[in-house]
């Protein structure tokens, strides 16, 4: 096998892609598993080795003593048609494993526009796209991360899905198939498997011809709903401290810690604030002990504090102060991504020195109070100026605005209002920053697009032509020089809308469209909308049926699966949001009724001082 | 940790699955691995302070070497064998250093003196008398073309024949075929081994251009003088 695959990587571009034996992969030749997993990303190396999911599971599995984990990635167009010509099936990178030889393939789902390219690397590993066409000898492909809350549109290709939390999951699963009981027969552990909690098979469900929004029945011996897998603490589960430390350069170069996982913030357009509830806290000592570890481990320059909202950490204050007396001394750096906006945050980074004094970014996401507070945004006026005027203080010259277009209740004034607050930055800078260069001022705007599982899901989306209009009422008030505007392609947000409140019936529109060339969707330079657009019609796809509002008595596809919060709450929220009600954080003020708690499981949040 | 107290010399090996890593995944990977080691490198002054580490020069991707030098600034005295065995604990499997020396902190870098490199070309597919029939027909040519591009700039047409030091075939262990050849490196005639592979290739019969296989490793990179040659231990 190899020295195939060494035939074609003198003809590829950045070949330490394939090969494996990254700093901390681990050497198949002192594995001795029954158990065997292929970990992949469906996108390529530099995308893929960045994602913590993924490295935690890694480490979770091989740590076990009779399994193993094993990565793989989207191959590049280049190496795919090198390995389509040579009849290569794609192989993990440690062993240089075809796929099919696994027990068991986890793919993540963390973007619509990856799913193209599950189907592209199904299809290289000779592994039938369809669960239902696959046997005995095929792997158990499973399916995992934040779009397995509405899997739907790729439900068929799987034929697990875990929602929520992994850690647990995946050690239970693997002690399922190695009961000689149930690990057998594919359709036995199939059906015990759902007896885990978490765990959706999508073979146990049909739809209903006469109810396709609807969505999918159980048969029988399948739970009516699959309720997400939540680990209460996090203390209890391991953090990657020997993460692969990947050759080529990845898009997030840095060592990771989470601090929390789940955001009460509740921001309603946010889907991962509203799937990962309730706020997890890693302790302050664990936090330390582990960016110690991870940075001797790697050699890593830059330790990244992550979490949904990383200055909402209780002990933020602390944790950094006590780092970054250590990491200075070592000439690393410390970064907070996801800063919220206010003078608080910008503070803090500013003396971590997690902005290396050059930029900053922050997502109002709004250019009005009043559309901030039908978003739940608890953005005021006065933080944003805060927060700008704090960043140039200390010597910032760049700034990075991100809002989103086509909210719901949106008005022409709310896009006036984002050329406003761009406009006041700049006054903040002339005041503040007094004899030096100008501002450099970038402007990125997204569509809004409405998720499932959050208030907003039976909102529409804009039209492709609406956005169009907008974006140029903005660009129409920003002044001509000094900021650049760049927003998101309208085409691909459309598609991601799609599939974001997609169901079942779209699956045969992804493998159509894959057929026809679509792969690596999520990359400007490879997305081609001419190909869908085909593909829509080929499989007589409703697509404005999709981007519409939804009814508010109807069941939506993904009402099988529980993430927990429940619908009563999201209905309230909804109309919170019409009545342009902000609702309070329920860490600090009252609990809001979402649902996912219960006496065993809450808000976990540590003590500030360490 | 910032003023550097002396220099250290490390001679690395690239060999196995590694050899498919560029030069700048190669820079990175043992900057980390400095940091993993521990050693005490000496950092730039300034905003944005940086390891002092300076390559020899560049390594082309997929391609094997046993002569990789990188000159390490060091805060604090540590001796050459420290350096190697602790950077050798934490390489992955495929990058070694084969020799660790303490050179003189204000010596020249070496990237201005190292002028040539030594490559061991095995060869597989081609019969031991064509190949010496190529090679002496290489060495015989007065002026052998050929075509570089450029990135934004037109192709331009290069005589490579005076950045050929010498050439020779050899049988290496087990029978296997081998070239042995020195090339200019950088400046005016700096010739990439691939265009002299290139070049003998097209000196072979029709049948061996097409199915011999070559395999080049830098084996040696050195300062050709006009009276001598300086190994990078010496410069």
């Amino acid at each position: 096998m190899w020295n195939r695959v060494e035939e074609v990587l003198g003809d590829v571009r950045r070949p330490s892609r394939y090969v494996g034996g990254e700093v901390n992969s681990i050497d198949p030749g002192q594995v001795d598993a029954d158990v065997r997993f292929a970990l992949a990303y469906p996108d390529l190396y530099e995308v893929g080795t960045s994602h913590l999911g993924l490295s935690i599971l890694y480490a979770v599995i091989n740590a076990h003593p009779h399994a193993s984990a094993e990565r793989v990635y989207m191959p590049d167009l280049d190496m795919e048609q090198q390995m389509r010509e040579r009849a290569l099936p794609l192989f993990t990178l440690e062993s240089r494993t075809p796929l099919g030889d696994f027990d068991f393939l986890g793919i993540t789902l963390q973007y619509e526009l990856t799913y193209t390219n599950i189907i592209n690397m199904l299809d290289l590993a000779g592994i039938p796209a369809w669960a239902d066409d696959r046997g005995a000898d095929d792997p158990l492909v499973i399916g995992g991360g934040p779009n397995a809350l509405n899997v739907e549109p790729v439900a068929p290709f799987f034929d697990l899905v875990v929602l929520g939390d992994g850690e647990e999951v995946v050690l239970e699963l693997l002690e399922l198939y190695r009961d000689p009981r149930t690990g057998g027969d594919r359709k036995t552990f199939l059906e015990r498997s759902s007896d885990i909690e978490g765990v959706y098979v999508p073979s146990g469900y049909t739809l209903d011809p006469e109810d396709p929004q609807a969505p999918p029945r159980p048969l029988e011996g399948f739970p009516e709903r699959v309720r997400r897998r939540i680990v209460p603490h996090l203390d209890d589960v391991p953090v990657p401290t020997l993460p692969v430390l990947p050759f080529a350069e990845a898009v997030h170069d840095r060592a990771v810690v989470e601090v929390f996982r789940g955001c009460t913030r509740g921001c309603r357009f946010c889907m991962p604030g509203m799937i990962y509830r309730p706020v997890r806290e890693r302790s302050p000592e664990r936090v330390h002990g582990c960016v110690h570890e991870i940075l001797a481990n790697t050699g890593y320059e830059e330790i990244s504090l992550v979490s949904l909202s990383s200055s909402d950490y209780s002990a933020i204050e602390s944790v950094t102060t006590a780092l970054a007396e250590s990491l200075g001394r070592q000439h690393t750096s410390m970064s907070l991504p996801s800063l919220r906006v206010d003078r608080f945050s910008v503070d803090l980074a500013n003396r971590v020195r997690a902005v290396r004094n050059t930029g900053i970014t922050l997502a109002p996401e709004a250019g009005t109070q009043r559309l901030r507070d039908v978003i739940n945004k608890g953005v005021t006026d006065e933080d944003f100026g805060d927060a700008v005027r704090a960043a140039f203080s200390a010597g910032c010259d760049q700034l990075k605005l991100y809002f989103m277009l086509g909210l719901p209740t949106e008005r022409e004034e709310d896009i006036l209002g984002i050329a406003e607050m761009v406009e006041r930055a700049r006054r903040i800078y002339v005041e503040v920053g007094v004899g030096r260069r100008p501002l450099k001022l970038n402007l990125s705007v997204a569509c809004f697009i409405p998720k499932p599982h959050t208030p907003f899901q039976w909102e529409p989306q804009l039209s492709i032509e609406a956005f169009r209009d907008r974006i140029s009422t903005l660009r129409h008030a920003l002044p001509r020089r000094g900021v650049r505007l760049s927003y998101h392609d309208p085409d691909s947000s459309r598609l991601e809308g799609i599939f974001a409140r997609g169901d079942r019936r779209l699956a045969p529109m992804i493998v159509e469209a894959h057929r026809r060339g679509a792969r690596l969707d999520g990359w400007t330079e490879h997305f081609d909308p001419g190909v869908w657009e085909e593909a829509e019609k080929a499989c007589s796809v409703d697509a404005a049926g999709y981007l519409g509002s939804r009814d508010l008595a109807s069941p939506l596809p993904w009402d099988h699966l529980d993430s927990g919060v429940s619908r009563e709450f999201l209905l309230e929220e909804r109309a919170r949001a019409l009545a342009e009600v902000r609702t309070p954080d329920c860490r600090m003020g009252s609990c809001s009724a979402c649902g996912v708690c219960d006496p065993t499981l809450g808000n976990e949040v540590v003590n500030p001082d360490v | 940790m910032s003023e550097a107290v002396t220099r250290v010399r490390c001679e690395v090996r690239i060999h196995g699955r590694l050899r498919w890593i560029s030069h700048l995944e190669f820079l990175r990977a043992f900057t980390r691995a400095l940091r993993r080691a521990d050693i005490p490198v000496a950092y730039s002054q300034g905003y944005n302070p940086h390891a002092r580490l300076s390559f020899a020069t560049a390594r082309s991707v997929g391609m094997a070497s046993d002569a990789e030098y990188v000159d390490v600034f060091l805060g604090q005295e540590c001796t050459g064998s420290a350096v190697k065995n602790q950077l050798n604990r934490v390489f992955p499997a495929g990058i070694a250093v084969s020799d660790c020396r303490r050179v003189s902190v204000d010596g020249p870098a070496l990237a201005a003196r190292i002028n040539a490199s030594r490559y061991h070309v095995t060869v597989e597919g081609v019969a031991r008398h064509c190949l010496c029939g190529a090679v002496d027909a290489v060495l015989d040519a007065p002026r052998l073309h050929v075509t570089r591009h450029r990135n934004n700039k037109p192709d331009r047409s290069l005589d490579i024949r005076p950045g050929i030091f010498s050439a020779a075939v050899i049988r290496g262990e087990s029978e296997q075929l081998a070239v042995l050849v020195d090339l200019a490196l950088g400046g005016e005639h700096g010739v990439r081994v691939e265009e002299f592979l290139g070049i003998l290739r097209s000196h072979l019969p029709e049948t061996e251009a097409a199915n011999g296989v070559f395999l080049p490793r830098r084996i040696a990179l050195y300062h050709r003088g006009d009276d001598r040659d300086v190994s990078p231990w010496c410069i």
